[in-house]
């Protein structure tokens, strides 16, 4: 929580040292073929879900993953802590390669069971995430029993407890006689935290674990997880597709937004900057796209158009060349269409566009024009 | 409608203010069930303005998608819907000697919407008042062209088909849609923003007044939602339509709608004017809501979430609704049920304290320092 960890983001190649991160993910790449088993075979179609990111995660470091529908977000999410087995690059808990660790396990240093463990996940909804026919506290006693054997009857029954009150269930022991169907969406929402939290994890993921609730009471739930996570000290990896709420936390917990696009990473840094100053085209658009409350704002903002060149997303089974943002992007020019930028370092960000390097040959190269004036939205259609 | 007394005038008159193109007045919604009988509209008024964008605005649960469906009697059973709604025709269409389509409004100056027949209903909902549905994207047929959906509508209500796709036309234009490209697609060849986009215009097809949206953006990209929403101004304008835009999302309406109604538990406790509801509301429950919804550049210090837990339909509280959650509520909130009064020139909340709610709620929109950064 402290501005240390604002800090954090500064990439250290460690491998081995005594000041590895909590969980490294070093060009991680989710690809998908689609269609039924015959035409995997016959066609090589590739969905790139994830396409090439890396990040770090510290102890108590929070990091929220922010994009469209389709951007890669929920993939990545569950590939870094291990749901979804990467087609390339590596995941690295405490400096243990997670998959090495499930393949070999003679070798390996920290065991998969004990990885599977200190990474936990809460869904985006919490209704279908609880067994609809067992009261809280059975739902509850389950992670004890297989992780906390040492525990007898009445431990485990003080231990549900004891983290039903952490997450402001008054008096535990009414809410866990409960069947999910007599908790409120925020309640089941919050026995889903304890239930994460009774493992003790290191990495919580939080798939979009607020939008299902009411907006009256998200800042609660946010607010609930900063506690804890001050509390237990855990680091969560956060996913969300608005802006405002990712601000929220990031802001509130000192932590780092990352934007998505199209599987990759495309700039991240801390949420003031992030908001107040985006480097990457990309950033800007979310900004725009995100509604202001303020009235007189909203209004005048209403007449700005559209801060892209089209309007839709690219088919992501085929991407444009070069920066796969070029195609929308209002500064596009030459250069973008063949060279891939990387994360470069930015003003208080790292973005992955040209703009951010003073020397680039982008400055000297054409600008993209498409037959539109840059600003003008073309009639909305991107390739289908 | 600002006080009670003009409330009370317009019920016993007969000739209605000439800018309501809908009026709703006790629309009440229940629902037996085994618990008891539960109220999901609980004795709703409220007057409709011709032309107007009204956002109607509240939590899920709030009763804000039942409200819509009270309009267009669309209520599925075992729901039962009373009250009057009535819709008030253009006078220029009353003049005009052709009709569109089936539904004929050229002798009546009002229609009782729940006196309707079958047909007639039919007709009307898509000739009077159309609505657009929450992923209503996904209805489309997919074995059938987006031209047949609009051809097979324009015919089942004998409207002349190449008035009609002139229109259409028009309708594409002001949607940024191609014509001709997406006449000939079949819905799974287009993007949702697409497809949501051409079902406007095919809500739009027979010319309705009134156009009630239910949440129909939820379901896009951000960037579409936000292009849609500017979308919508310009079709008000071109069009001369009436939009009723149902959300939970109060930061989507503030560009775009020029009244807000404010739903909590099954009732509005608060209109008027986008603006000045806005940047100071006088209802409890709408202070308490801005202050509990991050926006992108509000102060996040001040967030607060609202205490306590939403109404149970079966068991609304007594008095005012939202008393056990409201940090203003004496033992007046607790017997007596305010009504909708004016507070301000174009304000009406259902509060008997909006000055104490004024003082004691404290919420800003934005924060100084960003509002020129963009």
């Amino acid at each position: 929580m402290s501005t240390d960890d604002a800090d954090t983001d500064e990439e250290t190649e460690t491998t081995g040292d005594d000041d590895e991160p909590l969980l490294e993910v070093k060009d991680v790449e989710v690809h998908y073929k689609p269609g039924n088993l015959i035409e995997r075979y016959l066609n090589d179609r590739t969905i790139r879900a994830v396409d090439g990111v890396s990040f770090e995660l510290e102890e108590n470091d929070i990091i929220v993953l922010v994009g469209e529908s389709g951007c890669g977000k929920t993939t990545l999410g569950k590939a870094a802590v291990g749901l979804e087995r990467p087609t390339d690059g590596s995941i690295r808990y405490k400096g243990q390669d997670i998959w090495d660790s499930k393949d070999s396990p003679r070798n390996a240093d920290i065991e998969w069971g004990d990885i599977r463990r200190a990474m936990q996940v809460i869904h985006q909804d919490p209704a279908n995430a609880l067994n609809a026919s067992r009261r809280v506290r059975s739902i509850l006693a389950d992670p004890l029993k297989k992780y906390r054997t040492e525990l007898g009857p009445e431990e485990r029954e003080e231990t549900i407890y004891r983290y039903l009150e952490y997450v402001d269930m008054m008096p535990p022991e009414d809410y866990a006689g409960r069947y999910p169907h007599q908790l409120s969406g925020g309640e089941k929402q919050r026995i889903t935290l304890g239930r994460a939290l009774l493992m003790n994890p290191d990495i919580i993921l939080a798939d979009e674990a607020i939008s299902a609730l009411d907006v009256s009471l998200r800042v609660g739930m946010m607010d609930l997880i900063l506690d804890l996570q001050e509390m237990f000290g855990t680091s969560y990896i956060f996913i969300s597709h608005d802006l405002a709420n990712a601000r929220y936390l990031a802001k509130q917990a000192g932590g780092r937004i990352a934007v998505m696009y199209l599987g990759r990473i495309v700039e991240i840094g801390p949420p003031d900057e992030i908001i107040q100053n985006p480097s990457h085209p990309y950033t800007e658009v979310l900004r725009w796209s995100t509604p202001t409350i303020d009235p007189d704002i909203a209004r005048q903002q209403m007449a700005d158009e559209p801060p892209v060149r089209q309007l839709d997303v690219p088919d992501p089974e085929d991407p444009p060349s070069g920066c796969n943002f070029h195609p929308r992007c209002r500064y596009g020019r030459e250069a973008c269409t063949t060279e891939d930028p990387e994360l470069f370092e930015g003003t208080g960000t790292r973005s992955a566009c040209f703009r951010a390097l003073p020397n680039h040959e982008y400055w000297d190269s054409a600008e993209l024009t498409d037959g539109a004036e840059p600003g003008e939205v073309q009639a909305g259609f991107g390739d289908d | 409608m600002a006080t009670e007394q003009s409330q009370s005038a317009t019920t016993t008159q007969d000739e209605p203010d000439e800018d309501i193109v809908m009026s709703v007045r006790n629309m009440r919604v229940s629902f037996d069930m085994s618990r008891g009988q539960a109220w999901v509209i609980n004795d709703v008024d409220m007057d409709i303005r011709r032309e107007e964008i009204l956002a109607v605005v509240g939590e899920s649960g709030s009763g804000k998608s039942m409200f819509a469906a009270g309009l267009l009697d669309a209520v599925e059973d075992p729901g039962v819907l009373t009250g009057d709604i009535t819709y008030y025709p253009d006078d220029a269409e009353r003049d005009q000697t052709e009709v569109i389509g089936s539904f004929d409004t050229t002798d009546d100056s009002e229609v009782d919407v729940l006196g309707l027949s079958g047909d007639e209903l039919q007709a009307f909902r898509w000739e009077k008042v159309s609505m657009v549905f929450q992923g209503a994207m996904n209805s489309w047929n997919p074995t059938m062209k987006v031209k047949g959906h609009f051809h097979e509508t324009v015919q089942a209500h004998n409207a002349v088909l190449e008035d009609r796709m002139d229109h259409v036309k028009d309708l594409f234009e002001a949607l940024h849609l191609d014509y001709d490209r997406v006449m000939t697609s079949y819905p799974h060849e287009l993007s949702g923003g697409i497809k949501q986009r051409a079902l406007i215009a095919l809500s739009l097809v027979l010319e309705p007044e009134v156009l009630v949206m239910d949440e129909p953006t939820a379901a896009l990209d951000l960037l579409m939602q936000r292009s849609i929403i500017s979308m919508l101004r310009d079709l008000r304008d071109e069009f001369n339509l009436t939009i009723l835009f149902i959300t939970h999302d109060l930061p989507l309406v503030g560009g775009l709608a020029d009244r807000i109604g404010v739903m909590y538990a099954f009732e509005f406790v608060e209109v008027g004017d986008t603006r000045q509801l806005l940047k100071d509301a006088s209802h409890p429950y709408t202070r308490a809501l801005l202050r509990s919804v991050p926006s992108i550049d509000s102060d996040l210090e001040e967030m607060r979430p609202i205490e306590g837990q939403r109404p149970d339909p079966v068991n609304i509280p007594n008095g005012c609704s939202f008393h056990p959650r409201c940090p203003i509520a004496d033992d007046r909130c607790e017997i007596e049920d305010p009504d909708l009064v004016g507070t301000d020139d174009d304000l009406q909340a259902a509060c008997f304290y909006p000055d104490s709610a004024r003082s004691e709620i404290p919420y800003t929109l934005a924060n100084e320092t960003m509002e020129d950064d963009r």
